[in-house]
């Protein structure tokens, strides 16, 4: 790996109708902690020409954490801020699980959120948790705003909806179902290199009705799998209306990827990618399952907002 | 395109010329000789570069300079007193033998420093989640365990109350 960086264009705008317009005038990158960036661009993987932080625009820090509002993270917002929220370690658990496990736990303090997601890369895990718990991503650009959902985010591999001179402002996440639970579970915990291809995360958002009997929506996803988060509809469509138990999941998930083939460099590395799939898939919707069972009273939820707004 | 940028490490500020695409690691090496934190993977992969910024243990060598200017860095230097004197945290490392090469030491000290400040009783779980972006080929992290421990127990005692890790 090359220690130095080759030269570039750098600017630090003030405000996102400035990080706009530099954008449109000089087709730079926008740059956040630069956890991704730097050591692609030390591995010479791409040139940027211009890159502009977004470190010192304002407007673009807003974090906010509720069950009744739903999750709200800021293009500045770093990983560690969501880890040192209650909330959404409590109603966002999947995303926070995603967060926890950071490898190495430095990247949590010095990434944003956004950024992570922005990357675009196959192997990372917090699209996946955030597929999962329904995201959806701001973009905005000087024709106004617009909101792209997480699943339409990634057209083609490494590449994100963002048209030229549009920049993603926030992440939002919708309230969770009042008798839900998600959760995030990956294989090995050592950091992702882009030829590791044996490496699979996987998260669960599952709903259950008023008196925790039946399934009413689910949201399984896989990463690692394509170029971007996949969703298992199958699995999904299976759970709903169902008792939640192990047997269900077991099934789902067979019936799930029994037809999908995933990304693999070598052809005995596609069973065993199966084989792991199955076990991690059926642990991470029991646990969403035994999450969304085990929850408190939704009623703790309101009383507390109205706390908040007192 | 050069600029003039002030740095403050340990308590002072340096003012230094630096470019865009310098990266944190190489300005606290090269340009303020602070060579304490050591460049080794320049991936973000092995923690031996590990410094504080504001507070929060971070790898120097994925992170540009340019994006840490006027923040407060503390490094491996910061940690003794200007007497020479170890803190608490060194000199426990030196007790238990925590450091066999010792290329992953400063890196090793910065990270449980952060870890200190934040909880002053960590269990032995949380100092090994604390350390685990940070790879030690020698010393096979018992002794490192040990020492952080060590270190917490020994700054809760009344002779240490200054709380400096």
């Amino acid at each position: 790996m090359g220690r130095v960086l080759l030269p570039f264009e750098y600017h630090e705008p003030q405000s996102i109708e400035d990080a706009v317009r530099l954008a449109v005038d000089t087709s730079g990158t926008f740059l956040m902690g630069g956890c991704t960036l730097v050591p692609a661009l030390r591995r010479r993987e791409r040139h940027d020409n211009c890159l502009i932080s977004l470190a010192c625009v304002n407007g673009l820090d807003a974090f906010h954490a509720h069950p009744k509002t739903g999750l709200t993270i800021g293009a500045k917002v770093r990983a560690h801020s969501v880890l040192n929220d209650i909330w959404s370690g409590k109603r966002f658990a999947a995303l926070h699980e995603a967060i926890e496990q950071l490898y190495p736990p430095h990247i949590a303090n010095m990434g944003s959120v956004v950024g992570n997601l922005c990357s675009a890369v196959a192997y990372y895990d917090l699209p996946t948790a955030a597929m999962a718990l329904g995201a959806e991503m701001h973009l905005y650009s000087s024709d106004g705003e617009r909101i792209v959902s997480l699943e339409d985010f990634y057209p083609k591999r490494d590449k994100i909806e963002a048209r030229a001179g549009e920049i993603v402002t926030q992440l939002f996440c919708p309230p969770p179902l009042p008798d839900s639970g998600s959760s995030f579970k990956k294989i090995y915990r050592s950091r992702r290199t882009k030829d590791d291809l044996h490496k699979i995360n996987a998260a669960a958002m599952i709903a259950l009705d008023p008196e925790r009997k039946k399934i009413v929506d689910a949201r399984i996803v896989l990463g690692s799998w394509k170029f971007r988060p996949y969703r298992l509809r199958v699995a999904e469509d299976m759970l709903k209306n169902q008792t939640p138990r192990v047997e269900l999941f077991t099934v789902a998930t067979d019936a799930a990827i029994e037809n999908l083939t995933p990304l693999t460099d070598v052809e005995w590395a596609e069973k065993t990618r199966k084989t792991q799939c199955r076990t991690l898939l059926r642990d991470t919707i029991a646990q969403a399952a035994s999450r969304a069972k085990s929850r408190h009273n939704p009623f703790e939820d309101a009383s507390d907002m109205l706390e908040d707004t007192r | 395109m050069k600029m003039l940028a002030t740095f403050n490490v340990n308590g002072s500020d340096h003012d230094t010329v630096i470019e865009p695409n310098m990266i944190l690691a190489d300005i606290l090496r090269d340009n303020l000789r602070l060579t304490g934190t050591k460049r080794a993977c320049s991936g973000g992969n092995c923690g031996a570069c590990t410094v504080l910024v504001e507070g929060e243990p971070i790898c120097s060598c994925i992170t540009l300079a340019v994006l840490v200017r006027n923040q407060q860095i503390e490094t491996v230097e910061g940690l003794a007193e200007l007497s020479g004197e170890l803190s608490p945290l060194q000199a426990s490392f030196a007790r238990n033998n925590a450091a066999q090469c010792g290329f992953c030491t400063s890196g090793m000290l910065m990270t449980a420093k952060a870890l200190l400040c934040k909880n002053s009783f960590p269990t032995r779980e949380e100092v090994k989640v604390a350390i685990s972006g940070n790879i030690c080929r020698c010393t096979g992290y018992v002794k490192i365990i040990d020492a952080i421990m060590e270190a917490a127990e020994a700054m809760q005692t009344p002779q240490d109350q200054s709380g400096k890790a």
